[in-house]
C-alpha cells in the first residue's frame, strides 16, 4: 500500500468480511479501531472478543490493563489525579500498548479516566473490574473510588 | 505452497460460461468452479455438469468483467490445491503468503475491496480468507487517528445542543451508497 492509495472502506462491506477481517487483527488493533467512532467501537464490540480480565493498577502512574491469554493491553494515565481543582479531566491522554511493545497515545474530547474504563469493559462485555492493585495511594481515593464502585 | 500441475487440458464439456455484470462471457472449467461455492452450488442445483443439459451462460450481476479476469487467474493458480480447510480464523501471530499471492494481491485497496466483495459473493473461501488477512495487515501498528486516516472515518455524530440534529458525520463518504450484496444470484436460464 502506498501514500497515495485510497481509503480502505472497511466499514463500507458487508458483515461478513468485516467480521473476519477485524477478528484477524491483533487486540492492540481491534482496540485502536473502537476507539475510533461510535460504529467502529459498536463494530468490534459485534465480534464479540473476551478478554480474561480487566484491571485497575495503580502505581505512580494509574493504568488499566486488558488481559488475554496470550497478551495484556496496558492504557496508561499520566495526567489522573495531578491536579487538585480537576483530578479526572476530560481529554485525558492514554498510552495503549500492548505487552513491552509501542502502541500509541490517544485522547478523546469526551473522555475521561472514567470514560476509558467503561469503553474497555463495554468493549468486552465485561460487568465489572476483575482487580484493583494499589501500589501507591492517591490523592483522592474516595472519588477514585466512585469510578467502579456503582 | 505450490502443487504440481498435471498435463490435463480441459474438454469443452467441461466447461460452463459465465457472462459479467458488463457482459462479458467467460467459459471456465468447471474444475475451477469447485473452489466457489455459489458457483458449484447452482451448477449443482441447475445439473450444469451433466451434458445432456443445455448449457446457457450462468448470469454473475455483481461481477465485472476486470474481477471475474482476476478472479479465474486465482482459481486457475489454485486448480489443484486441496480443499481449503479454515484451521483458525482468529489472529494468529504470524502468517505468510506464498510469493505469487502477494503479488496478485499487491493492488490498490479500491481493487482489494472489489475483489473482496466478488470472493465472499462467489464464496470462494481460500481467497475471501486471504485478503481478509491482508486487509488486517494493513492496519497493523497504527494508532486510531492513522486507522482514521486510513479508514476515511470521520468524526463521531453530534447533535445540535438546540434542536438535537446531528451536526457532524459518522461515517466516511465513500461509504455512500454501498449495500450488502446478495448471496443467491438469479438461477440462470435452462
Amino acid at each position: 500500500m502506498s501514500d497515495g492509495d485510497p481509503p480502505l472502506r472497511l466499514l463500507s462491506l458487508p458483515n461478513t468480511p468485516r467480521r473476519n477481517i477485524i477478528q484477524c487483527m491483533e487486540h492492540i488493533d481491534q482496540f485502536a479501531l473502537s476507539l475510533v467512532s461510535n460504529r467502529s467501537k459498536e463494530l468490534v464490540k459485534s465480534i464479540d472478543i473476551k478478554c480474561h480480565a480487566i484491571n485497575i493498577k495503580v502505581n505512580i502512574i494509574i493504568s488499566i490493563r486488558i488481559q488475554f491469554p496470550r497478551d495484556t493491553i496496558e492504557c496508561s494515565f499520566d495526567d489522573y489525579q495531578r491536579s487538585v481543582d480537576n483530578p479526572s479531566p476530560t481529554n485525558i491522554k492514554s498510552k495503549v500498548s500492548l505487552g513491552n511493545e509501542g502502541g500509541f497515545v490517544h485522547n478523546k474530547p469526551e473522555y475521561r479516566f472514567e470514560e476509558w474504563l467503561n469503553h474497555a469493559l463495554e468493549l468486552y462485555h465485561q460487568s465489572e473490574l476483575d482487580r484493583v492493585s494499589i501500589f501507591t495511594p492517591l490523592p483522592d481515593m474516595k472519588s477514585f473510588r466512585k469510578t467502579f464502585n456503582k | 505452497m505450490s502443487c504440481e500441475e498435471p498435463t490435463t487440458s480441459p474438454t469443452p464439456e467441461n466447461n460452463i460460461t459465465v457472462v459479467s455484470s458488463d457482459g462479458k462471457e467467460f467459459l471456465l472449467d468447471l474444475k475451477l468452479t469447485e473452489q466457489s461455492e455459489t458457483l458449484a452450488r447452482l451448477i449443482s442445483n441447475f445439473e450444469y455438469d451433466r451434458t445432456d443439459v443445455k448449457k446457457d451462460p450462468v448470469p454473475l450481476g455483481n461481477i465485472t468483467s476486470a474481477q471475474m479476469q482476476k478472479i479465474i487467474e486465482w482459481l486457475q493458480h489454485h486448480r489443484y490445491y486441496p480443499k481449503w480447510e479454515q484451521n483458525d480464523i482468529h489472529y494468529s501471530t504470524s502468517f505468510t503468503f506464498e510469493t505469487w499471492v502477494e503479488e496478485y494481491l499487491n493492488i490498490p485497496n479500491n481493487e482489494m475491496f472489489e475483489l473482496l466483495n466478488a470472493a465472499n459473493y462467489l464464496n470462494i473461501p481460500r481467497l475471501f480468507s486471504t485478503i481478509c488477512r491482508i486487509m488486517a495487515s494493513r492496519i497493523t501498528g497504527k494508532s486510531a487517528e492513522q486507522i482514521r486516516t486510513v479508514l476515511n472515518i470521520k468524526t463521531d455524530v453530534k447533535n445540535d445542543v438546540y434542536t438535537g440534529i446531528p451536526i457532524q458525520e459518522d461515517s466516511s463518504s465513500s461509504e455512500d451508497g454501498m449495500s450488502e450484496i446478495s448471496l443467491s444470484p438469479s438461477p440462470p436460464p435452462i
